[in-house]
């Protein structure tokens, strides 16, 4: 239980960790760039650990609907956002950021498609997460903004 | 000080789209995973997107070497002092899927998993954001952004356990 708890840890560190990499990339490049970059060297090692690793099990089931694969559109678009936006905001107020829309995202989907509602809980919790994000832009950026020429698209 | 505000608030703006498209993102990819596994679900996400960028790069080719041109030697200069690590940002992030298959099926279940991920996320940031490390810009960490991380962990941790 321990090593889990350990390994989740961990696992949400090397998000922070690929981000901030993406961020420093999009920084001097741009954010297209880093995304290609992300993707490709992802998928690199994700076929690497695929055929050295896993046999058998990579075989699909059935036919997906074709939707499903817009996943990958939705990811290529995401990282090229989130590098975006991390140079010039820091890499924690941009890691709160990406969770609340993500968590109230999450929220919203479940609304829709759950016939029983939800748990007041989620409302009392995204209550929180927006008045969290009205707080974090209340504070004044202290530190001088990173320069951002070659930032934008 | 005006305009780095302006900034700054519209880059949180997009920071949080950013969230719901990944929100987006792993509901898709979760149920793609239900055909096949997470691992190739996540493999088959980056082969896709890998193709959307470079799409994407080829459409806006002329705007993207404009904007080069304008800044070349700005661009030329900072781009030949790039350590080579800003490249691997593919590898944690594959990384991270086969790590939170495995948590997943462990006793912590899907809602310890996203809780742990969501605390071990920002535990780094602060690391970094404080430290400075890996070209980040060196900040120090205010109280009131410390009541606010707060603020948005437990409604967050609201939120996941309330499934």
């Amino acid at each position: 239980m321990e090593l889990m708890v350990l390994i989740a840890l961990l696992n949400g560190g090397l998000i922070a960790l690929s981000r901030t990499f993406n961020g420093a990339l999009a920084k001097h490049s741009h954010a297209l760039i880093a995304s290609c970059c992300n993707h490709i060297v992802g998928f690199v090692v994700l076929s690497a650990w695929i055929i050295c690793l896993e046999s058998g099990t990579n075989q699909l089931q059935g036919q997906p609907p074709v939707y499903l694969y817009l996943g990958g559109v939705i990811g290529a678009l995401f990282v090229v956002l989130n590098s975006w936006a991390l140079p010039s905001l820091g890499v924690m107020r941009c890691t709160l950021l990406v969770i609340c829309g993500q968590m109230l995202t999450g929220v919203m989907l479940d609304i829709i498609s759950s016939a029983n509602g939800i748990h007041w809980a989620s409302l009392v919790g995204v209550c929180l997460m927006l008045a969290g994000v009205v707080f974090l832009n209340r504070v004044k950026q202290p530190t001088p903004q990173v320069k951002h020429a070659n930032c934008s698209l | 000080m005006q305009t780095s505000n302006k900034l700054t608030l519209f880059m949180s703006f997009v920071a949080l789209c950013s969230g719901v498209l990944l929100a987006l993102m792993i509901k898709l990819n979760s149920q793609l995973a239900m055909y096949s596994s997470p691992l190739l679900a996540s493999w088959m996400a980056h082969g896709i997107g890998a193709i959307t960028v470079l799409l994407m790069l080829f459409l806006l080719r002329k705007r993207l070497v404009c904007k080069e041109a304008k800044s070349t030697l700005n661009a030329d200069a900072s781009r030949s002092l790039l350590p080579w690590w800003v490249y691997l940002g593919g590898v944690p992030g594959a990384a991270t899927v086969v790590l939170a298959a495995v948590t997943v099926n462990s006793e912590l279940a899907l809602a310890g998993t996203l809780a742990l991920m969501l605390v071990g996320q920002l535990i780094l940031s602060c690391i970094f954001d404080c430290c400075g490390y890996f070209g980040v810009v060196k900040q120090r960490i205010r109280f009131t952004e410390v009541i606010a991380m707060v603020m948005i962990l437990l409604g967050a941790m609201l939120v996941i356990y309330s499934h």
